[in-house]
């Protein structure tokens, strides 16, 4: 076999992901010993890139990456441009590439929970920062469906569930990001909330199952993202309300019936927030909060949460606060999650 | 044809530069709009293998807006913003290299150096790549066309390419090589033919 013959063969696995060790110590010996073999693996790792460009534009628009831009400026208050961000709305925080915020032992005892799929549209792309397979796995504006239970940590699946809260449309001069219809967050609690700490936030949340995408990843590493868009009413000033977005990645032993917030969190594998902090009383502008989690070894599902919080303000403190609140006009729509599955092929 | 690979030089009005610089987010935006394909598709061409391309292109974005007071409005943005995104393509090339293991497995020494002696030419040259392979996947023929597709767009993995085709993943290999050689060529052979015309 000529040395083009073996480039050809150790080329094709090599951007498969098949070269193993000694393959890949060949292809650096015929590289290093072949000028023109240089020129060409270069070449046609170039092209290989480019054509991945091309087909993940429509995964990564240009809106989607500027909104990944901006989302990603420091936030106000750091040592920063000023003149840009004198202007800045709130910001959501940076999204960091692996967020392992919390790491939890597996507490619980095996539940075996079995969740139905719910993929509800599939987007494949080719990733320029690498080969990688995106999943869109919610994209929620509201427009159909149920209206979310209000009893607290969903029991299952396919469900929003949470805080009272109801779906509306254009309300308090809030009109909807996406769609005519919008999710209203209207207290801190649910039906039959039995737990005595007092609560400041309300809640909504929903249960993924992403077993059959970790099964399909073989392995590779798999970022989940959550984003939602947040929205108020006016409200007094001496009021200040931070919308949230929250990812908990729980394993086999996750028990969600008769669970709460409290012990979710506790059982979770990891978990990762994302906040929008100082959410304007301009009714008429939206606001996103987003967050990335690298999902941990074990995760069969994942639990998303969007809230409001109320945050004290001047001199008030935690417990100064109302231990339960109502809303007076706390919108939230455009809940979007995804997982992105980095494959080991050659980039 | 995406129009901002062929713009060699900047079409928005130096106002949006100048509302950028004075805070305004639909400015800002919008540069970021306007500049993010060609940003990111040289960064394709040229990210270190396991370097992550889109994450550079945001990067060099976010640092291009913390510096926008030092961008004088009137001047070449895109040749600034470049600037920036090699400086930022280099940083990523040093973090990897840092990796102890990086060139046995990831990526060939030989094949990174090439990389980061073209990222120094001139960034207009991946754009008419980038053009040129958009004609020329265009003017494959069904059938091949639909193997790029399922390679680079849907990313499927070899295996089900063959179940599809009802061929082995070593014939999918070889066809996939033969597409790519083609594909080489084709652009090979527009690049040329504009150098001819342009001498």
């Amino acid at each position: 076999m000529n040395p083009d013959e073996r480039f050809e063969l150790l080329w094709t696995d090599f951007l498969e992901g098949d070269l193993d060790a000694e393959g890949m110590a060949d292809l650096q010996s015929l590289l290093a010993q072949y000028s023109h073999l240089q020129e060409r693996a270069t070449d046609l790792l170039q092209t290989h890139r480019l054509l991945g460009f091309v087909g993940q534009e429509e995964c990564t628009s240009a809106e989607v990456f500027a909104r990944e831009v901006l989302n990603r400026l420091p936030k106000t208050g750091e040592v920063f441009v000023g003149a840009v961000m004198r202007d800045v709305r709130p910001a959501p925080p940076s999204l960091p590439r692996f967020p392992w915020l919390s790491w939890r032992p597996l507490t619980a005892a095996a539940a075996g929970i079995v969740f139905g799929m719910l993929c509800t549209s599939v987007v494949f792309g080719f990733g320029a920062r690498s080969v990688e397979r995106v999943v869109s796995l919610l994209q929620e504006s509201f427009e159909s469906g149920p209206a979310p239970q209000v009893t607290g940590v969903p029991s299952g699946p396919d469900l929003w569930s949470g805080d009272y809260s109801e779906i509306v449309m254009e309300c308090e001069d809030a009109k909807p990001e996406d769609g005519s219809k919008m999710a209203r967050l209207l207290r801190s609690d649910y039906e039959g909330r039995t737990v005595p700490r007092p609560s400041r936030q309300g809640d909504l949340m929903r249960v993924l199952d992403v077993r059959p995408f970790l099964t399909d990843a073989k392995g590779a590493d798999v970022v989940m993202t959550l984003s939602a868009q947040f929205n108020a009413a006016p409200f007094p000033d001496s009021e200040r309300y931070d919308g949230m977005v929250t990812i908990y990645a729980l394993g086999a032993d996750a028990e969600l019936r008769g669970a709460t917030e409290d012990s979710v969190k506790e059982e979770a594998l990891a978990f990762s927030v994302g906040e929008c902090r100082n959410v304007d009383r301009d009714a008429g502008t939206w606001q996103a909060a987003s967050t990335r989690l690298l999902l941990p070894p074990g995760t069969e599902s994942v639990m998303l949460k969007v809230s409001f919080r109320r945050e004290p303000m001047g001199s008030e403190t935690l417990s100064s606060l109302p231990e339960s609140l109502t809303f007076t006009g706390h919108f939230v729509d455009d809940v979007r999650a995804s997982i992105r599955m980095m494959a080991h092929r050659t980039q | 044809m995406n129009r901002a690979f062929n713009q060699p030089t900047d079409d928005l009005p130096e106002q949006s530069y100048h509302l950028a610089k004075a805070g305004d987010m639909r400015a800002l935006e919008a540069i970021v709009r306007h500049h993010q394909a060609a940003v990111r598709a040289w960064l394709a061409a040229h990210c270190p293998l396991g370097g992550d391309a889109d994450d550079v292109a945001q990067r060099t974005f976010v640092a291009a807006i913390t510096r926008l007071a030092d961008f004088e409005v009137g001047t070449d943005f895109r040749a600034w913003l470049f600037s920036i995104a090699r400086y930022q393509l280099m940083s990523e090339a040093t973090r990897l290299r840092r990796l102890a293991d990086y060139h046995s497995r990831l990526a060939p020494e030989i094949l990174a150096r090439e990389l980061e002696r073209r990222a120094q030419e001139p960034e207009e040259r991946t754009m008419e790549r980038l053009m040129h392979l958009r004609e020329c996947v265009a003017a494959m023929g069904e059938s091949a066309r639909q193997f790029i597709q399922w390679r680079y767009d849907d990313q499927l993995p070899l295996e089900d390419m063959a179940a599809h085709t009802g061929r082995s993943v070593g014939a999918i290999k070889k066809q996939l090589w033969l597409l790519r050689q083609k594909l080489q060529q084709c652009m090979e052979d527009k690049l040329a033919a504009e150098e001819g015309g342009a001498a």
